[in-house]
């Protein structure tokens, strides 16, 4: 790295005495002018929770959680009463709802997910790359295990989402990491503290074009969110590798809830219709006037991936499944 | 050595009148390990025998046919002996050198006077030789400015070959085939002379690199015994009223020899915005308070951003962030759109100086240049306004108003009123209080369009008015003269952007203007356009095996040099294809339309693919300095480019010819 970077120094002087480049800026003076100013208006912070989710309680306020930057001591909470103004960290423990002290994990503390099943609330979550679920009194936390122990799978799984389905069963949705980031389903148990081995089959993985523009090896499908509507299951997913640009969100559909799943032959949120990087691998969430909205993250930049940024944008069913709707993206700020 | 002190002893035919033709030749031969010894030659018939009486190893015959009003000169050689040697003529002009001035296509315009004495130019020597791949015609042409008459020396092509040298100056023997001879002029004496021959020589200096004469060159090719080669030049004589008319009748002349076809693209327009627009992605630069895609000073091999934004001239920041949200909605490529919105609203904010012009470069290792030491240029701005107007007029038609950007570019234009000078001129850069930095008037016409696209966007007409001043002064003393100079910002000398500002100049005004006044500009545009399509190469020079541009099967013809400082090629165009087109359109000039197919298809041959990178590292960026003769800067020399480049310009400039409608959407709707 060192002889490389001297070789390119090297070059770069000797080209640029031997070139007379054509293209200097040595008119403009030796004299430097103060940076320009920052605006008088402070900017907002920017939420910074990748993979994240939004949970919304019975009293209509939201909770989000993610990928943050302390992703190896734990989760963070935000709340916000109106989906705009998000204060926090809100967690109990120091502004953490979830850490290693109090269950699974050392490391690795990725993507939860909340649901509330009567008074408990259960988060499911990634660390160590095996899938966990911790139990508290409030969505702020703290989530706790009685015995800290993760889920049992065959290797490594990640990405975590539990659907509570109509006729009484309990889905795992989850990434097993076989040739590749694969979806795939297991029945929970009643408890939801485990899974029927017996009932996991995969569900999808990278195949079409759009789902790995950079012809990985290892193709990446993630992130899933599973939705019932009517007759229809609708998983919403990410693909491709998360650095990638072109990381985006497909939705598949089918009639039950282990498939066969078809794939929608483009993504439904990707660079193109929002206008950033790396847009995906969030959770769907329904807003206080009853919309559908996707919570998800994008690249830091066009030219910087981390820290990953937190967005909003409203999803409209239509024929075809779903559609972004146009002017309802934004960035989730701090308060 | 090669001795270039010529015996004039015997004459070879009849003096140079309007039916006959004077040429003086002579033989170097080589003994490989021995200097070259150089023998004059007299004719004997159609031979062509040693002055001296002495038996030559070679049978070297010289006819001359009439063609039309030209003359054909055909040499045949034949060897008794295996030989190596260098062929070498002179044509008597009959012009007094003290009235001559020259054309090489793209490489030499009257005596190059503009050019230091580190180019080629009469400032070191009235006698020069150059190698046919210099030039974008291989003709070598003199001018009699105080009789109107005009001479050619026009080398007829063989089958393209080129080998490798094992050193570049000096006596080489070479050791394949070569088709490049070499074309000249010699006014040392009373007489100029037009010098040709076989293979190239270069004297009394290569020149092989930007201000950089090196020693002499003599190449010498080998003959097998038995064997013949037989080389022919075309003689091609007319009368012309000024040396603009000279290079008009002799770039036609060129146009009905060489005959350049139109290639098949490579790629559609389509296509090539599609690649191109992973410039855009890839160059992308947000850390500072300007953003920008870094398009200067980048190495070919990692095309790593640079530290620098340019409102114009190489990096072109603001045309390529418009591009970018144009293309961008136009294809549901939101991202684009974005990073293009993010540019120029980055230059809103921080990218204006107390006088309220741009900040032309900032380098940001540097930081933003105070605003008394600050430096513009004509150019410059008027390259960001010409992005901004087109940015706005775009943005309008989709319902979308940004008062402040009009304000500002109001605020430049309003400026542009203050600066003029009473000659119609632009002082080439100037102080942010507007004093001059340098006050030669020659980037004058890249304000032009500037200025119209203001008339047309605010309906200020002291705008049009002061553009037709700008015509005003580009016609009296750059288009009158033949003298197209001083638009790069690097260089003062005669350039191909100098002819292109012209041509772009007086069609902005054609497109506002009417009746005679309008037709004035027309002709004015025919004119420059002459000059300026002076610089493309009608025909593909040879390249080697090993010479990456030869072994990626790369055609010259459509491509053109640069200036007579710097003679490598690019694709410099930007508008030009399209106001040829028109005008050949207007004016039924069917070379001009052809010369338009030419460009236009040849254009996308070095679009770097991940399949094909043609020696860029990532795809989309465009090279920029093309090294198609012996030309180096460092890196390799002819078949490569200089190791670095700015494809902020080349994707610009191309973006331009794959929209051809842009100006005439801008103008006339």
């Amino acid at each position: 790295m060192y002889k490389k970077t001297n070789l390119r120094l090297a070059m770069t002087l000797m080209a640029m005495l031997t070139v007379l480049p054509s293209c200097s800026s040595n008119d403009t003076g030796s004299a430097v002018a103060p940076v320009p100013e920052k605006p008088s208006v402070p900017q907002q912070e920017v939420l910074t929770e990748a993979d994240p989710t939004i949970f919304v309680d019975t009293d209509g306020t939201y909770y989000l959680y993610g990928t943050g930057s302390n992703s190896d001591t734990g989760f963070y909470v935000y709340r916000s009463a109106d989906m705009k103004n998000w204060q926090g960290p809100v967690g109990k423990a120091n502004g953490f709802c979830l850490t290693g002290a109090t269950s699974y994990g050392t490391t690795g503390f990725w993507a939860p997910q909340v649901v509330k099943r009567g008074d408990t609330y259960y988060m499911f979550y990634t660390a160590n790359e095996q899938i966990a679920v911790a139990t508290a009194t409030s969505p702020m936390g703290p989530f706790t295990q009685q015995e800290k122990k993760c889920i049992a799978t065959p290797g490594k799984a990640i990405d975590p989402f539990v659907l509570f389905d109509t006729d009484g069963k309990f889905y795992l949705y989850h990434v097993r990491l076989q040739e590749g980031n694969r979806i795939f389903v297991a029945e929970m148990t009643d408890d939801l503290m485990g899974i029927k081995e017996e009932t996991a089959k995969e569900c999808i993985h990278a195949s079409e074009r759009w789902e790995n523009t950079a012809q990985a090896s290892w193709g990446v499908t993630e992130g899933p969110t599973v939705l019932h509507l009517g007759d229809i299951y609708y998983m919403f997913y990410s693909a491709n590798d998360f650095r990638n640009i072109d990381y985006a969100v497909g939705v598949a559909t089918a009639s039950s809830p282990y498939g066969p799943w078809a794939k929608s032959p483009e993504p439904v949120i990707n660079r193109a219709n929002i206008g950033y990087y790396g847009t995906g691998h969030g959770d769907m969430f329904k807003d206080a006037q009853g919309q559908w909205n996707y919570v998800f993250h994008t690249h830091n930049s066009f030219t910087e991936v981390s820290p990953r940024k937190t967005a909003v944008v409203g999803l409209t069913q239509n024929s075809q499944g779903f559609g972004v709707t146009n002017g309802t993206f934004h960035y989730l700020y701090k308060e | 050595m090669f001795n270039k002190t010529f015996l004039l002893t015997v004459f070879a035919a009849l003096t140079m009148n309007a039916s006959a033709i004077n040429i003086q030749t002579q033989i170097s031969i080589k003994q490989p390990g021995n200097e070259a010894k150089v023998i004059q030659l007299q004719a004997d018939g159609n031979q062509l025998k040693s002055a001296d009486g002495k038996t030559l190893p070679l049978h070297i015959s010289a006819q001359l046919a009439n063609d039309g009003n030209d003359q054909v000169y055909t040499v045949t050689i034949k060897a008794d002996a295996t030989t190596y040697y260098n062929f070498g003529a002179q044509l008597a002009t009959g012009i007094k050198s003290a009235d001559s001035e020259f054309y090489l296509p793209g490489f030499w315009y009257h005596r190059n006077l503009r050019s230091p004495k580190e180019a080629p130019a009469f400032h070191t020597s009235k006698s020069w030789n150059f190698r046919e791949d210099r030039l974008s015609s291989p003709m070598t042409s003199v001018y009699d400015e105080a009789n109107g008459k005009s001479v050619a020396v026009i080398r007829q092509l063989d089958t393209p070959q080129e080998c490798m040298t094992t050193h570049q100056a000096g006596e080489i023997i070479l050791s394949g085939e070569t088709s490049l001879g070499y074309l000249g002029l010699d006014c040392e004496q009373q007489e100029a002379k037009l010098t040709f021959g076989y293979p190239y020589i270069e004297t009394p200096k290569r020149y092989i690199r930007k201000l950089t004469l090196a020693a002499p060159v003599f190449a010498f090719a080998k003959i097998e015994k038995g064997e013949t080669k037989t080389i022919q030049w075309r003689i091609s004589q007319t009368e012309a009223k000024d040396f603009g008319e000279h290079v008009t009748l002799m770039w036609q002349r060129c146009f009905d020899n060489l005959k350049p076809q139109a290639l098949k693209p490579l790629f559609t327009p389509e296509e090539m915005k599609k690649g191109l627009t992973n410039y855009f992605r890839q160059s992308y630069v947000s850390n500072y308070p300007l953003k920008y895609n870094s398009g200067h000073t980048l190495l070919t091999s990692d095309c790593k951003p640079f530290p620098e934004a340019q409102v114009g001239f190489c990096g072109r920041v603001l045309l390529n962030a418009f591009n970018a949200i144009e293309y961008g909605e136009q294809h549901g490529e939101q991202d684009l759109v974005t990073m293009g919105n993010e540019i120029l609203e980055s230059y809103l904010q921080h990218g204006f100086t107390s006088a309220g012009y741009f900040y032309d470069n900032v380098n940001f290792t540097r930081g933003f240049p105070s605003d008394d030491k600050v430096v513009h240029s004509i150019r410059q701005q008027s390259e960001g306004v010409y992005a901004i107007l087109l940015y706005l007029k775009y943005e309008k038609a989709h319902g979308r108003r940004h008062p402040q950007w009009e304000a500002r570019i109001k605020g430049i234009l309003d400026g542009f009123l203050k600066l003029q000078k009473a000659d119609g001129s632009f002082a080439r850069k100037y102080h942010d209080n507007g004093t001059d930095v340098d006050g030669t008037g020659g980037s004058t016409p890249s304000s032009t369009s500037a200025l119209v696209m203001g008339y047309r966007y605010f309906g200020k007409k002291q705008y049009l008015e002061a553009a037709r001043r700008t015509v005003d002064y580009l016609e009296q003393n750059i288009i009158s003269k033949s003298d197209y100079f001083s638009s790069t910002l690097d260089a003062n000398c005669e350039d191909k952007e100098a002819a292109i500002a012209a041509v772009t100049a007086t069609y902005y005004l054609a497109a506002v203007t009417k009746g005679k006044e309008r037709q004035r500009y027309i002709d004015l545009c025919e004119k420059a356009a002459y000059f300026a399509l002076s610089w493309y190469y009608m025909w593909d020079v040879p390249f080697a095996q090993g010479q990456m541009l030869g072994d990626l099967g790369l055609k010259t013809r459509g491509w053109s040099n640069v200036s007579v400082e710097n003679n490598h090629i690019d694709v410099f165009v930007f508008e030009l294809p399209h106001i040829v087109n028109w005008l050949g359109q207007q004016k039924g000039n069917l070379r001009f339309l052809q010369m338009h197919d030419v460009i236009f298809n040849s254009l996308s041959q070095l679009m770097p693919t991940p399949e094909r990178l043609c020696g860029i590292a990532v795809p989309g960026f465009y090279p920029e300095v093309v090294q198609h003769t012996t030309w180096d800067y460092g890196m390799n020399g002819k078949g490569f480019y200089n190791n670095l480049f700015a494809p902020g310009w080349t994707i610009a400039s191309l973006w331009e010819m794959y929209s051809p409608t842009r100006t005439d959407d801008f103008l006339k709707k």
